[in-house]
């Protein structure tokens, strides 16, 4: 890897699982070097679907392949007494170890807090579970499912005749390995003056309250509860929506209040008017100013509900492409709703160059892949490298960076404790 | 005033100009600020920050200094007012600039060159400085002008077609990209400090919130480019688990999720809901169970209704199978695993007084995190003019006569 990638000096250890693989990419695109330590038989993530060319396998999976790409895989039965001890070796020259386990599994490795700051004191440990190590959900299962509905957030999403729905791909893991990577960058600087790491933890309940907007914050603040309402939300007596349907697809338009994005609204208003889609006293209503009497009930709210409704009459009656060429003539906040294939051919992100083309082991072609998530002027994010297979460096790994001989090699595979692979 | 004093010692001594507004950035250097890094927030009561805007709001009463959408999201942070538009206040911002370490913003593209505050023209004074950019879009390409929020941004990184049911329109993912995106800032921010720390270069980000969301729908973009499929709304069902779905309970909107993947948590399942589930030849494999799940959601519907939802997270769970009552926006704070992980705390306002928050989600075992206030609009203005910039009585009076203080 270059030396002119932000994170560049660094080695990240992680113990691949569903929950650290996002984490472990976040590292990994800033330049850091990642060794994902597998089982034998593959890391859990690989059991996530959807599958290339729709065939389930360890090598197929598009999850794996998304949020694994450019690490080093060693393929190491960690529950033996000589996996544990490569496993410490590696740590003993790692800056950041990523993992998922269970507060049992983690005591049982060694990789518990006051064992890794004894042996380790320079390493910076991530945790990332769904509930958190202690308290009384430290033991509970959970997934995307049900980290959302502990987040709150799930209660959020969805129609209000029906259950409270999820997005069709997880989020749970990424959120929290978001806010794992954000830890692992504190202590980083934070280590750079004591010359200590320590431990960072972050849990899937508690990272997907963030997408709540401070929802979750209701109970606490006195405030009214918010009831999932389709492509809008609702609060108290005021039910706003975002989301709808248009011509050839969906649209995202929203009448805003206040000085900074109420004018924008006035404008859009304006405009339905002009084109013949509402009356003038919605035109003239002014959105600066408009929510304090929609909230005290001196505009009836019934209003409100007439202008909303010319939206969608205005939507329905234009493509997404004219709705976005309104927004940009009038300064609008209306955007089209892209589909994933959309995004492949997005003007914007060609512009940019941001979709990467890699070389993907089991991929009849280069696959396309998501490209850096920041651009740094001076220190450029390097997209590049495969997802690896099962245990594809462990020999590289063992040999190159713990200088293990071919014979020391041989018995550790003859003995089951790494995988098969090269 | 409340004490402006944090216990937060990670990033004590780090700098950073928070030209920022609405979401994003501010969220992003709130968790600087939690860590110990001064923080000076820079906004003008001559356009009020929209967050200010948002609910939910203090006792339930609107208000700029009422609104959980701003004071969550500046916790720590030491507020000054300026009015950018007029150039004495600039000129502070340039004071600022020497200042710091980082400076942050998120106004629309073109609007810092307009000001002559742009990353070029900031380098000048100071080669190492540290400044990062996000809007929706990127500083470049077609679409980079204009506003943009997060409901928008969230339609253009194909995450609201993916929320919701396969027979209705897409569900509202709020302003998804915001939350997604806010990370990566906070992420780059920290690794361009430690690059710098390092090496002595400054550098400039260009975080387009869109581009720094769409790797969290990562595998989806691979399938629609590796299989040609794009992925549509599709319930709470996921390919490879069943049941995996939300299920009503007694009472009012009160609902239970439930997973199942392995074959050892169906019969786990099973076993607490004692149906004879286990002898039903629809439900007898992991691939049966896919084929009727319409069947198998509808038997697991019937048996949850009658039931209390926490009563059955907890049984459900004792007997190994992921469950969770559906909490909803007014449960958060009776949740007893959030107050384990002291997910509120409660920070001092001069205004409000004692008001909870939300904690950082980063728990760092050594040098945690420390929430301790959060200011009004200008409440620091002196601080930050005499304290920080060493400004003397006469060019602070200067300053203020202007207008440019607000």
């Amino acid at each position: 890897m270059s030396q002119h990638t932000p994170l560049s000096p660094y080695r990240v250890v992680e113990l691949s699982s569903e929950r650290t693989a996002f984490c472990g990419q976040i590292l990994r695109d800033l330049g850091a070097e990642v060794i994902t330590v597998e089982p034998t038989d593959g890391s859990d993530a690989r059991r996530f679907g959807p599958y290339a060319n729709d065939t389930p396998g360890l090598e197929s999976s598009l999850a794996w392949w998304a949020h694994n790409r450019d690490k080093r895989s060693l393929a190491l039965d960690v529950g033996t007494g000589a996996g544990r001890d490569i496993l410490s070796r590696l740590l003993h020259d790692a800056d950041f170890l990523v993992e998922g386990l269970d507060p049992e599994r983690q005591a049982g490795l060694g990789l518990d807090d006051a064992a890794l700051a004894a042996r380790f004191p320079r390493l910076i440990a991530a945790s990332i579970t769904p509930f958190g190590r202690e308290g009384p959900k430290a033991a509970y299962r959970g997934g995307e499912l049900i980290a959302l509905a502990a987040s709150t957030l799930l209660s959020t999403w969805g129609d209000n005749d029906r259950p409270p729905v999820m997005m069709a791909v997880p989020q749970a893991y990424a959120h929290a390995g978001a806010e794992a990577a954000i830890g692992c960058m504190v202590a980083l600087n934070e280590r750079a003056a004591s010359g200590l790491g320590q431990r960072v933890e972050a849990t899937a309940q508690t990272a997907l309250t963030f997408a709540t907007q401070c929802t979750t914050l209701s109970g606490l603040w006195g405030a009214g509860n918010f009831f999932r309402w389709g492509g809008g939300l609702k609060f108290g007596p005021l039910g706003v929506r975002f989301i709808w349907p248009c011509k050839d697809g969906y649209v995202s338009a929203g009448l805003f209040f206040g000085s900074a994005i109420g004018p924008p609204t006035n404008r859009f208003t304006r405009l339905m008017y002009d084109k013949g889609f509402c009356d003038e006293s919605i035109r003239d209503k002014d959105f600066v100013t408009l929510v304090g009497p929609l909230m005290s009930g001196e505009e009836p709210m019934s209003e409100f509900d007439r202008c909303q409704d010319a939206v969608e009459r205005f939507c329905a009656a234009h493509t997404r492409a004219e709705m976005e060429a309104y927004a940009v003539e009038h300064d609008l906040l209306i955007d089209a709703v892209r589909t994933t294939a959309d995004l492949l051919t997005e003007p914007q992100l060609q512009e940019r160059g941001y979709f990467r083309q890699i070389d993907q082991p089991g991929a009849a072609a280069p696959v396309t892949v998501t490209g850096p998530f920041a651009r740094f002027s001076e220190t450029p994010l390097e997209i590049g490298g495969h997802a690896p297979s099962i245990g594809e460096h462990t020999r590289e790994v063992l040999r190159g960076d713990l200088g293990l001989d071919e014979a020391e090699i041989e018995d550790l595979r003859a003995r089951g404790v790494i995988g098969a692979a090269r | 005033m409340s004490d402006h004093t944090t216990n937060a010692t990670a990033l004590a001594g780090l700098k950073v100009l928070d030209l920022s507004w609405a979401l994003v950035a501010p969220a992003a250097m709130r968790v600087l600020a939690d860590f110990g890094a001064t923080v000076v927030k820079v906004e003008s009561s001559t356009r009020i920050d929209p967050v200010r805007a948002g609910p939910p709001y203090w006792r339930n009463q609107p208000g700029p200094e009422r609104s959980s959408n701003f004071i969550n999201y500046n916790v720590n942070k030491r507020m000054i007012q300026l009015d950018l538009s007029q150039q004495t206040a600039r000129d502070v911002v340039l004071r600022l600039v020497d200042w710091c370490d980082i400076a942050i913003e998120s106004f629309v593209p073109g609007v810092m060159e307009r000001w002559n505050l742009h990353y070029d023209a900031l380098r000048e004074r100071k080669p190492d400085l540290i400044m990062v950019s996000t809007c929706l879009n990127g500083q470049t390409g077609p679409d980079r002008a204009g506003g943009g929020y997060g409901v928008g941004g969230a339609a253009r990184a194909a995450m609201i077609e993916v929320l919701g049911w396969p027979d209705r329109d897409p569900s509202l993912a709020r302003a998804y990209t915001d939350y997604t995106a806010s990370r990566m800032v906070a992420v780059a921010t920290l690794a361009a400090l430690d690059h710098r720390r390092r090496t002595g270069q400054g550098q400039y980000i260009d975080l387009s919130q869109v581009e720094a969301s769409i790797p969290f729908i990562g595998a989806a973009v691979l399938d629609a480019g590796v299989n040609g499929r794009v992925l549509r709304r599709r319930g709470n069902r996921q390919p490879g688990a069943a049941p995996h779905g939300v299920f009503p309970c007694a009472g009012d909107d009160c609902w239970v999720a439930i997973a199942v993947r392995s074959q050892e948590e169906w019969r786990a399942l099973c076993g607490v809901a004692a149906a004879g589930w286990e002898s039903d030849p629809r439900f007898a494999g992991p691939d049966d169970r896919e084929r009727n799940q319409d069947a198998l959601e509808e038997a697991i519907a019937a048996w949850t209704a009658p039931q209390d939802a926490h009563a059955l997270e907890r049984e459900l769970q004792a007997a190994g199978v992921e469950a969770h009552a559906v909490l909803d926006s007014l449960q958060g704070d009776q949740d007893a695993q959030l107050q384990a992980m002291r997910h509120f705390v409660e920070v001092e306002s001069s205004d409000i007084g004692v008001i909870p928050v939300e904690n950082t989600r980063q728990r760092l075992s050594r040098t945690p995190s420390d929430p301790r206030w959060v200011g009004t609009y200008g409440e620091d203005n002196d601080f930050v003019l005499r304290e920080l910039l060493g400004l003397g009585d006469d060019a602070i009076a200067g300053i203020a006569a202007s207008g440019a203080l607000q």
